[in-house]
């Protein structure tokens, strides 16, 4: 009897583990079904650049429903003057939540969730799908502006400007807070949503699989963001979240070196003063613009947009899943069509009254090309001023490195602050972030060499413990090889699709560490660490506004030398200024930017902040004759047709 | 020796396809469902497969090792020996299909030969195997080049499992279990050794 009771039961529970198991991988099929988007790069490249999941879930949507309820505390920062907690950071505003009358839930999350948001349904880091949606970064989080005007309206978004107003590593520090509050539960997230939507039901599988999720979500992302305190600190909180003391990068700039450092290289950022505004993503047709970055380190604008997003929080895992993939392409062919064949709208479409008069623009075209084209081209003049015509990419510097350390031309450097280009493990980052992705066994075999070379490199200069790290980089990358045996989707350098000339070996001469001629000529290295910055063409210069690649010089005015550069400013959602081309950034009182929408006081003095250099045309604002005072302001009314 | 046709099935028991069945379930079940809470999903259910492969034909070994050519096989090596190529199946359309694209020449170029070569060679046999074991009438007193074919499989299996697990060593899973499986294997031959000294 025993016997016959023990067998039943042991083939009950065998077919309940059966069913789970089948089912739950039926049910991965169905909530992982993905096919490409069919339509042209300006459809397809936008809906992926703004709509698109790149690995970059922030939380569930329905904690995002819930979130300034159970974590106010963690996401109140003092400064909100009645803002929204997706103002408050800078998210651009959802054109539709005025409108919406209803609760906002999950259902109608399109309508209120900030402009740049995907709803997906990927888990953080390990992109496994289930029912459990989530809130996503995109391109667009960041690389979506508006201009403010005076009278507070707000344009449009406009793809490819950086967003200005965009706390994006104080929001990081807020989404950290959170999730690490030991009183956040899934429960509570639950039990909250359900009293703001009453009226939304969840089936009863997926209302299982949610609650396994949401709480499977909660502590895996609490451990990992707790084992990581060590290499990222404690989040700050309250206040500090907005003051530059704490938190220096502010609106509208990130510490892009810090996170990949970080992540590429498991070492501490914090001491990584490489601060870099959000740029601008137009024209990034590699006949334009050759070398991406500030610093021209990047060649394919792929490779480009996967360690955007890698750097972002991204998982390797995740950046291999078809749909991400397909996402990265989407939206790097997006930037590169975007103002050429997909149209950005002009200064004077969006100012038609401050177009500059067509004297001022022609005159101004000849002291640009005395003083910028030789590094930047041209944009011939358009006679409809609101369109533009191709940019020129002709230039005697063009493309070329303007070098600011050691590596510098003899010909003298540009000047700017260096922190972009001399932080610590610059020079081992390429390496590292090129064997984060293995190859094909071919080229994987290449990297693996490297990685042993790196380590007998490290020995012979006496260094032992950067040898161990390179051993570490080694066995991750041994790891990554088995997990990516045809090679990663997105490893580089890669054959474009339908290249026939392009074979292995000439893929590994383009393959970090490839080159020391700071202006080879192409510079072909997939990724290089120069200390200089790149020369390159600067369409829709009006939408690239604070100037230099810091964001340190608030007006275009300032940037030529028309006006002095202010030594302190205050930054959130400042206004526009069309006039000076810039933004309106007022100066602090007493050393303190008293309003909360302008919370942020950026200081030149600090380290990574430095508004010096790029000194062209090189004239004292303070001492101009007449003639060069409107030599600016044509250069100034130029600059705003380009 | 008597008229295969003649002799009995061994006797079958429910318990040994529900303790089999219940060990192949469980095992499918962990390596899919724990995968959840990996960082890489896919990797680790191609791996846990395998892992799972090589502990259910841990016990099919065993009974072979100590049965073969002394005494007639039984139900439980049939069965663990089958779900053992279940589950390796499983391994392979992970492997295959999941990380190398449904490519199998990928593998050949990727691995080498003589390594990719036995590991398809592996399915194919041990499937024809397992369809004689549950064809044939003698499958538990094999004799003449039936019997051979059975001894060459379960070294074949072994070796195929002992290369994987002990030699590439790939993660410390593969080792211990790898392991486990030749302590396993040993014991059995040195029970049968013992046993055989015993009776003569």
């Amino acid at each position: 009897m025993i016997r016959k009771v023990v067998n039943i039961i042991a083939i009950v529970v065998s077919c309940l583990a059966l069913v789970a198991s089948l089912g739950w991988s039926w049910l991965e099929g169905r909530w992982s079904a993905w096919s490409p988007p069919q339509g042209d790069v300006a459809e397809v490249g936008y809906d992926a650049f703004t709509k698109g999941a790149f690995g970059l879930e922030a939380f569930p949507l329905k904690y995002a429903v819930v979130a300034g309820r159970v974590s106010s505390a963690a996401f109140t920062t003092t400064v909100e003057d009645g803002r929204s907690l997706w103002e408050t950071y800078g998210f651009l505003p959802n054109s539709k939540a005025a409108a919406l009358k209803e609760p906002l839930c999950e259902s109608n999350a399109d309508q209120w969730l900030p402009y740049g948001f995907a709803v997906t349904n990927y888990v953080p880091m390990t992109a496994v799908q289930t029912s459990l949606k989530f809130a996503g970064l995109t391109c667009s989080s960041c690389h979506s502006g508006q201009l403010r005007h005076a009278d507070g309206t707000l344009s449009q978004p406009i793809s490819g400007m950086g967003n200005m107003d965009l706390d994006v590593i104080a929001f990081t520090d807020s989404v950290r807070n959170a999730v690490m509050d030991p009183d956040l539960t899934a429960d509570k997230i639950l039990d909250a949503y359900a009293k703001v939507c009453p009226d939304e039901s969840t089936g009863l599988i997926d209302g299982i699989v949610e609650k396994i999720m949401l709480g499977g979500w909660l502590s895996g992302v609490r451990e990992s963001m707790g084992g990581d305190t060590a290499k990222y600190g404690l989040p700050y909180h309250g206040i500090q979240i907005k003051q530059a003391s704490d938190i220096p990068a502010g609106p509208g700039r990130t510490r892009p070196f810090c996170s990949i450092v970080r992540v590429a290289m498991d070492l501490p950022g914090d001491d990584n003063y490489a601060y870099s505004k959000i740029p601008v993503v137009f024209e990034q047709n590699q006949d334009l613009r050759p070398r991406a970055q500030f610093d021209g380190s990047l060649g394919d604008p792929v490779t480009r947009s996967f360690i955007a997003a890698y750097a972002s929080g991204a998982s390797i895992k995740a950046l291999s899943k078809p749909e991400i993939v397909h996402n990265i392409k989407a939206a790097a062919a997006y930037t590169e069509q975007l103002g050429i064949a997909i149209p950005v709208k002009p200064f004077a479409a969006h100012f038609p009254d401050h177009a500059p008069a067509a004297a001022d623009v022609e005159r101004g075209l000849t002291v640009f090309q005395e003083h910028c084209a030789d590094c930047h081209g041209h944009r011939p003049i358009a006679s409809d001023p609101t369109k533009v015509e191709p940019w020129v990419a002709e230039g005697k510097y063009l493309h070329k490195m303007e070098g600011v350390g050691p590596l510098a031309p003899a010909d003298g450097g540009l000047g700017v602050d260096a922190e972009r280009v001399t932080f610590r493990y610059a020079h081992d980052l390429p390496l590292a972030i090129w064997t984060t992705l293995p190859g094909n066994p071919k080229i994987a075999a290449v990297q693996e060499k490297r990685l042993d070379k790196a380590i007998i490199d490290a020995q012979d200069a006496k260094a032992p413990a950067l040898a161990y790290f390179w051993q570490k980089q080694k066995e991750k990358f041994l790891l990554t090889k088995r997990q990516y045996r045809l090679g990663h989707p997105l490893y580089f350098p890669a054959c474009k699709e339908g290249d026939e000339t392009c074979t292995d070996e000439s893929l590994l001469d383009r393959a970090p560490p490839c080159s020391l001629d700071v202006n080879a000529d192409p510079q072909t290295c997939e990724i290089t660490a120069f200390e200089a910055f790149v020369n390159n063409p600067i369409p829709y210069a009006f939408l690239r506004a604070p100037y230099l690649h810091n964001g340190s010089v608030p007006t275009m005015a300032q940037l030529i030398n028309l006006e002095k550069r202010p030594d302190q400013f205050c930054r959130g959602q400042n206004v526009y200024d069309p006039e000076m081309l810039g933004y309106t950034a007022p100066p602090p009182v007493d050393g303190k930017c008293t309003d909360p929408r302008q919370a942020f006081l950026f200081d030149t003095g600090v380290r990574g902040n430095g508004n010096g250099g790029h000194n062209y045309p090189a004239w004292d604002p303070d001492a101009l004759t007449d003639q060069q005072r409107a030599d600016l302001q044509a250069l100034l009314a130029y600059l705003k047709t380009i | 020796m008597a008229d295969l046709n003649t002799l009995p099935p061994p006797p079958f028991r429910r318990e040994q396809f529900a303790i089999s069945l219940l060990a192949f379930s469980l095992l499918f079940a962990f390596s899919t469902l724990f995968g959840l809470t990996q960082p890489d999903i896919t990797f680790f259910r191609t791996h846990a497969f395998a892992w799972s492969s090589a502990l259910l034909v841990t016990p099919a070994l065993y009974i072979f090792i100590r049965r073969y050519d002394m005494a007639p096989l039984t139900h439980w090596w049939r069965l663990f020996w089958t779900f053992a190529w279940v589950m390796i199946a499983v391994h392979l359309v992970w492997g295959l299909g999941l990380e190398h694209d449904w490519r199998p020449l990928t593998v050949f170029e990727r691995q080498g030969f003589w390594i990719a070569f036995p590991i398809f060679l592996l399915q194919g046999l041990w499937l024809i195997d397992i369809a004689m074991s549950w064809t044939r009438f003698d499958w538990a007193w094999p004799t003449g080049v039936y019997k051979y074919w059975q001894g060459f499989m379960a070294v074949f299996v072994f070796a195929n499992f002992f290369v994987a697990m002990v030699i590439f060593r790939n993660d410390t899973e593969s080792l211990v279990i790898g392991l486990l499986q030749t302590a396993v294997v040993i014991a059995a031959f040195l029970l049968r050794w013992n046993e055989r000294e015993q009776s003569l």
